[in-house]
Order: structure tokens, then sequence, then C-alpha cells
């Protein structure tokens, strides 16, 4: 392609503008409207409490705030109690028996955990070189697939 | 009249406009008119401000831009990664199109206006997103370049090179019809 003058140029780029600003809307599908109504009715229909706050109504938005504020004052003064340390024996105590029906689940998972690492310390580097290349491999190989099914389908679509 | 009959009037006004911003944004049917039910439920909530407001067009497009440049941002590595997958030679830019342009009973018989429009249309369509985003925001959404490069979110260089290669994409598609060459 010949480069053209910058005077030439910029009249053919103004030409351009001026056609391309003259293109006619394009009509919207004749399914928009019917569309948009029916999700304003299921909207107007739907009881209070479903809709989003902002549309709630006003007595609602203000029990809201004033239960939330009260949520976030129980939370604080419990946040405080905690930190002084005069519930902190009773916490813990009452963890230890909620959590206790997972302890051979826990113990497991520390058995596993350590026979990993044993398998990983005794192999070497060289295993989990050739296991990360193999993975690195094995995702480059999706995204070359992936890339060479959508040039396909673009393909078919646009002959 | 009720509100929703009055709004359903409004829409039937305004929603080519609107689905055609979102078309040329996006190039997808489905998705452009998914855009534009998003833009008409956000002007339900303000109707009572744009009923009867000559700005009412100016807002609904600039929704409708905005939306669509959200979408875009949304699914933005993928169109990017594959947008630079396709091919910048004459032949892969030229196809499906070519054909249509360099048939020559349209050529002999010389386009209509309409036909003209309607080619550049599909000229246009037919960019790759990373060349057809940039062309339409600074060609019919009227942003300088400086506001588009903030908006995608790229350089003023790489702005500035799209759009050129836009433009010298739809000059050699149009160049195959001597009808609608532009000067």
């Amino acid at each position: 392609m010949n480069p053209q003058p910058p005077d030439r140029r910029e009249a053919w780029e103004a030409d351009l503008h001026r056609r391309l600003k003259e293109l006619p809307d394009r009509p919207a599908p004749r399914t928009l409207a019917p569309r948009v109504m029916a999700m304003i009715q299921a909207r107007a229909a739907l009881p209070w409490y479903r809709r989003t706050w902002w549309h709630w109504p006003v007595l609602a938005q203000v029990v809201s705030l004033l239960a939330v504020s009260a949520l976030l004052g129980m939370a604080t003064w419990l946040l405080l109690h905690l930190a002084s340390g005069q519930w902190e024996a009773t916490v813990t105590q009452e963890a230890k028996s909620v959590l206790a029906p997972l302890a051979p689940l826990w113990s497991l998972l520390t058995t596993l955990v350590e026979a990993l690492a044993l398998v990983v310390k005794s192999a070497g580097g060289s295993v989990l070189l050739i296991a990360s290349s193999l993975c690195l491999v094995m995702y480059l190989s999706c995204v070359g697939l992936g890339t060479v099914f959508y040039r396909v389908a673009v393909g078919r679509r646009n002959s | 009249m009720s509100d929703p009959l009055q709004f359903e009037a409004f829409m039937r006004d305004y929603q080519n406009m609107v689905f055609s911003t979102a078309w040329r944004l996006i190039g997808s049917e489905a998705e452009a008119e998914d855009i534009a039910q998003e833009v008409f439920l956000k002007a339900y909530e303000h109707f009572e401000e744009l009923r009867g407001s000559p700005t009412a067009g100016g807002w609904l497009k600039t929704v409708a831009r905005n939306l669509s440049l959200n979408h875009l941002t949304r699914y933005r590595a993928r169109w990017r990664f594959f947008s630079e997958c396709e091919p910048e030679g004459e032949e892969g830019e030229d196809r499906g199109l070519a054909g249509t342009l360099a048939a020559p009973e349209q050529s002999n018989q010389g386009a209509e206006a309409a036909d003209q429009r309607e080619m550049l249309a599909q000229a246009l369509d037919k960019l790759p997103p990373g060349q057809r985003i940039p062309l339409v925001l600074y060609h019919f959404e009227d942003l300088s370049y400086e506001e588009i490069a903030a908006r995608l979110g790229i350089s003023l260089g790489k702005v500035k090179t799209d759009i050129h290669r836009g433009r010298e994409a739809l000059r050699r598609r149009l160049s195959l019809n001597p009808e609608i060459a532009l000067t």
C-alpha cells in the first residue's frame, strides 16, 4: 500500500469520519422492548425485602440501619472483652471441645503432609522440576488447543 | 397513561440508538441486546428525571457506552489475546467480506447509497476488536485519543496505532469496490 501525502490522508480521514457518522442506527431486535418491560414487571412484583436496599421502604431502611449498628456495637464490645483476657480460657476450652471430633482427621492430614514432605526430600529437586515442567506443558497445550478451536470456530462463522 | 406505558414509548424512541452504540462496541447482537436491556432498566429507575429531558439521549448513550466498555473490560484478556492472534495480512482481514465487495455484478451495477452504508457498516463489523473498539470510540463517541487511552487502559501510542490500522483495514476493504472507495 503506497503511503499517502499528509493532506490527502487528512482529507481521506475526514471523509471516513463523515461517512461513519452518517451510518444509520441499527434497528434494535423486536424482543428488546418486551424483554425490558417483562423485567420491569417482574421487579415490581417482587416483595420489598427481595429488592435492593435502596428500594426498600424508608421505615425498613431505618430499622435495618439500627439493627446493623447494634450488631456492630455488640461485636466491638465482645472483641474488647476477649482482648482483655477475661473470656480467653473459656473460649479456648469451648473451641477444643467443639473441635474434638475433628482430631483424627487433623492427625491423618498431618501424617499425609509429613509423608509427602519425606517423599519430596528423598526424591530430590529433579523430580520436582520434571513434575513442574509436565504441568507447564499440559497448561500450554490447553492454551494452544483453545486458540486452535477458537480460530476454527471464528473461521467457520466468518466463512 | 401509566408510567410503564410512557416508559415503553420512551424506550421505543431511543432503542435503536442504544442498541447501535452497544453493538458497534461489542460486535455481538445478543450481548448488545443484553447491554441495551441493562441500560433501559437503569433508565427506568431514573425515568422521573429523564422524562421530557432534552439530555435523555445523551444520558442513554453515555450509559450504553460505559456499560459496553465495562463488559469489554470484564472479558478484556480474552478479546485482546485472540484479537492479537488475528491475521494481519490483507488475505485474513478481507476474509468473508472480500467476496461480497468484489462481486462483479455489484461493482458493475453501481451500489445505491444504502448499500454503500451497509458495506461500510459490515467492513467496520469485520475489524478485529482491538482495532474496532478504539475506532468506534473515536469516530462515533467523539472521544479524544487521550480519553480512549485512559478508558481502555492502554498507551496513547497504541491507541493511535490501532486506530490507524483500523482505518487502513477499512480503506483496503472498501477500495475493493470502486463504487464505494473513499476519495
